[in-house]
């Protein structure tokens, strides 16, 4: 693997190169931006390692004429830890990651050696996907599909943070799981947190783990989950529900790539890719001071967006018939197919919840079917049609289709929301997700409810919260 | 070195720290990278060669040299903070620099100012744009306008390259460039500014303070 290093300063300069050849690789050097692109006419390398600041320019120039050069040039920004913005900037040029000064060999060392690993097989290199129509788990044949797969297979090989916003249920995981399994860390962990969902009182743990006898009850010391996702991809979702508290803890790893366990003193390096979500305007959440900017920019490098399934009824057939494999998998009762009907029927509604919705719809509808084909019918009683075409997601609580919670004068209020919240988490499954959306409240306070109503996910039907 | 700052609310004297921080981060980073190398030739089938070992010593006792010497400059801004500000005139402080002026203003306004700590801004600058050696310092120009106290010191030092700030930014190899450094955090200790510009090749000193606002106390809101 040949390797470019460009850093104005001599010895940090000399240095960096004995090391990257200890290590193994072939390297050259460069001195300035001039000095840089003068060596890109005359050689190309695998890899270039920059410094931001250049006598005759910003690392920034030397990231384009790298990637000019050789379009699949990974590009290794160093930078410094007032320069977040900076280093946020240089990934949008299409640096692949950023190292912070002053210098951990460590850190670099084994960022090189990641990248001469994975080189030969590096998947973003095929962006084709391997079965037309789909990207790892993710289904479509739309324009709009299209380009979620064009994006995913462009941005997966790079270590850029990637935010991925949409309705609820159009597949926010589902994407993020895919960049993980396209990119460098595929064979790495794949570690999702819901940020609305940790409980306060355990969120540092959670988070940063601990050290055994740190607290009452830490009888063991316990990996946190950026320890767990060390080498791997952290998945933040609904991530503008993270507590603002936690948002600057969480910065602050995110800015020096390191943490100690709660009640430890060793201060641990980690080494995570970032994939965030979020179903909210997040510039509406920036502006209302709900989700800190410099947090927002340190995650937006790469924005992704999810269309609702409304805007790509073409991928319905595909979508219904790939859940319906799904299921005739496991359960293997003799379906082969939805009859044409019944997918013009899964067409003619609106799908407030999206793919999950209609994943859900399609079981509902096999397990209420004869084999070998679901008829119109059935879904059409699955979907209650002639109310589902006009019914909104905000009105749902309202409608007749669900039963109603008694309610009596003078009843207590803390009462009644109980009985609508644990009615309403019943008439959805136990999908909390669902349950919030209906009821207009932030997934958050479901569960804050239930931990106050002292009832452990277990004890609900549906279990937990679905994936986005 | 990274010269991008970031976006700072808290004004000059955050970025004067964000540029020290940043010039020390690369001694630092030379002298982990040499002991990594070290490490890895010690723990090598192989070893490491003496004389091998002793020049990565050396090197790495110069990377401390060179950090110690920029912590250095972090005690000379913490003498300037503790210096207490005194209504004086820029005429004063620059005859206490052996600076001479132009042209005197009949009544020069009174700015709160560190006499000491800019006294020697002031000479260590006048000394820098003077091309240093045997070259007299120049002449200051003082002048009070849009509501700005300014002192110009135009030197005979040519200007290195197109890029006559980046002096002010603790440059590689630019060890006389600290004083210009220290002169920066001199200025804006007390709100003014310090600037280096090109003028026909040659490289001139801007300093400037806000006027005192009539009837209220100096402004020190501006760095």
């Amino acid at each position: 693997m040949k390797v470019l290093v460009v850093e104005d300063e001599p010895r940090v300069r000399a240095s960096l190169l004995e090391l990257v050849e200890e290590l193994g690789y072939v390297a050259f050097e460069a001195g300035s931006v001039a000095d840089a692109r003068d060596s890109l006419s005359r050689e190309t390398p695998d890899v270039c390692i920059t410094d931001l600041g250049l006598p005759d320019g910003s690392g920034l120039d030397v990231v384009r004429a790298a990637k000019a050069a050789r379009a699949d040039c990974a590009v290794l920004v160093l930078t410094g830890k007032g320069s977040i913005l900076a280093a946020v900037e240089a990934m949008k040029a299409g640096a692949h990651d950023f190292l912070l000064k002053p210098l951990k060999p460590a850190f670099l060392a084994s960022s090189l050696a990641r990248l001469a690993e994975s080189w030969a097989q590096h998947p973003a290199a095929h962006p084709e996907p391997a079965i037309p129509g789909q990207l790892g788990e993710m289904v479509g044949r739309s324009p709009a599909m299209r380009e979620v797969f064009r994006l995913i297979a462009r941005v997966a090989g790079s270590e850029a943070p990637v935010m991925i916003t949409g309705e609820s249920g159009t597949g926010k995981e589902v994407a993020a799981r895919t960049v993980h399994a396209l990119s460098r860390r595929a064979r790495g962990p794949f570690v999702a947190v819901n940020c609305g969902a940790i409980s306060p009182q355990l969120v540092e743990s959670e988070l940063f783990g601990h050290e055994k006898g740190s607290f009452t009850g830490a009888e063991r010391r316990r990996a946190g989950t950026f320890e767990m996702a060390h080498g791997g991809t952290l998945f933040l979702d609904e991530v503008t529900e993270m507590p603002p508290d936690l948002q600057v803890k969480f910065l602050r790893v995110l800015d020096t790539r390191a943490f100690r366990r709660v009640g430890g003193n060793e201060e641990l390096d980690v080494d995570v890719r970032l994939v965030a979500s979020s179903n909210r305007d997040l510039a509406e959440a920036v502006k209302n001071g709900s989700f800190r900017s410099d947090l927002f920019y340190r995650l937006n490098v790469f924005p992704l967006w999810m269309p609702p399934l409304r805007l790509r009824k073409d991928d319905i057939p595909a979508l219904a018939s790939h859940f319906l494999s799904q299921v005739e998998e496991k359960e293997r009762r003799g379906f082969t197919a939805l009859e044409d009907g019944a997918l013009e029927a899964l067409a003619r509604y609106d799908w407030p919840g999206n793919v999950r919705e209609l994943k859900n719809a399609v079981h509902r509808a096999y397990v209420l079917s004869d084999p070998p084909a679901v008829p119109p019918e059935v879904v059409e009683a699955v979907l209650n049609v002639p109310h589902a075409v006009e019914r909104a997601p905000a009105a749902e609580a309202n409608s007749d289709a669900w039963p109603a919670v008694p309610v009596r004068v003078g009843e207590r209020l803390d009462a009644v929301e109980r009985k609508l919240l644990m009615a309403t988490l019943k008439a959805v499954g136990g999908d909390r997700r669902a349950a919030a959306e209906m009821l207009g409240i932030s997934l958050k306070t479901v569960y804050n409810r239930l931990k106050e109503y002292g009832l452990d996910h277990h004890a609900l039907p549906g279990g937990r919260t679905r994936g986005s | 070195m990274d010269a991008v700052p970031p976006p700072d609310p808290a004004g000059e004297p955050a970025r004067l720290l964000h540029v020290l921080r940043h010039a020390l981060a690369d001694p630092l980073s030379a002298a982990a990278l040499k002991l990594d190398l070290v490490e890895r030739r010690l723990l090598s089938p192989s070893g490491a060669d003496a004389s091998w070992m002793v020049e990565k010593a050396r090197a790495v006792q110069a990377d401390i040299g060179a950090t110690t010497r920029l912590l250095d400059l972090l005690l000379r801004l913490a003498a300037i903070a503790g210096e207490r500000p005194e209504e004086t005139s820029l005429r004063d402080v620059c005859l206490r620099a052996g600076v001479s002026l132009d042209a005197a203003a009949t009544a020069p306004p009174r700015l709160p100012l560190r006499v000491t700590a800019l006294a020697d801004a002031i000479r260590s600058v006048a000394a820098f744009v003077a091309g240093g050696g045997a070259a007299a310092a120049p002449a200051g120009r003082e002048g009070f306008e849009s509501g700005r106290a300014t002192l110009i010191l135009e030197g005979v030092r040519a200007t290195a390259d197109g890029h006559p700030a980046r002096l002010l930014d603790l440059p590689h190899g630019s060890e006389d460039a600290e004083a210009l450094f220290v002169a920066r955090a001199a200025v804006a200790v007390d709100g003014g500014r310090l600037e280096l510009i090109g003028r026909g090749g040659r490289l001139a000193a801007l300093f400037s303070w806000p006027l005192p606002v009539e009837g209220g106390a100096g402004r020190r809101d501006e760095a």
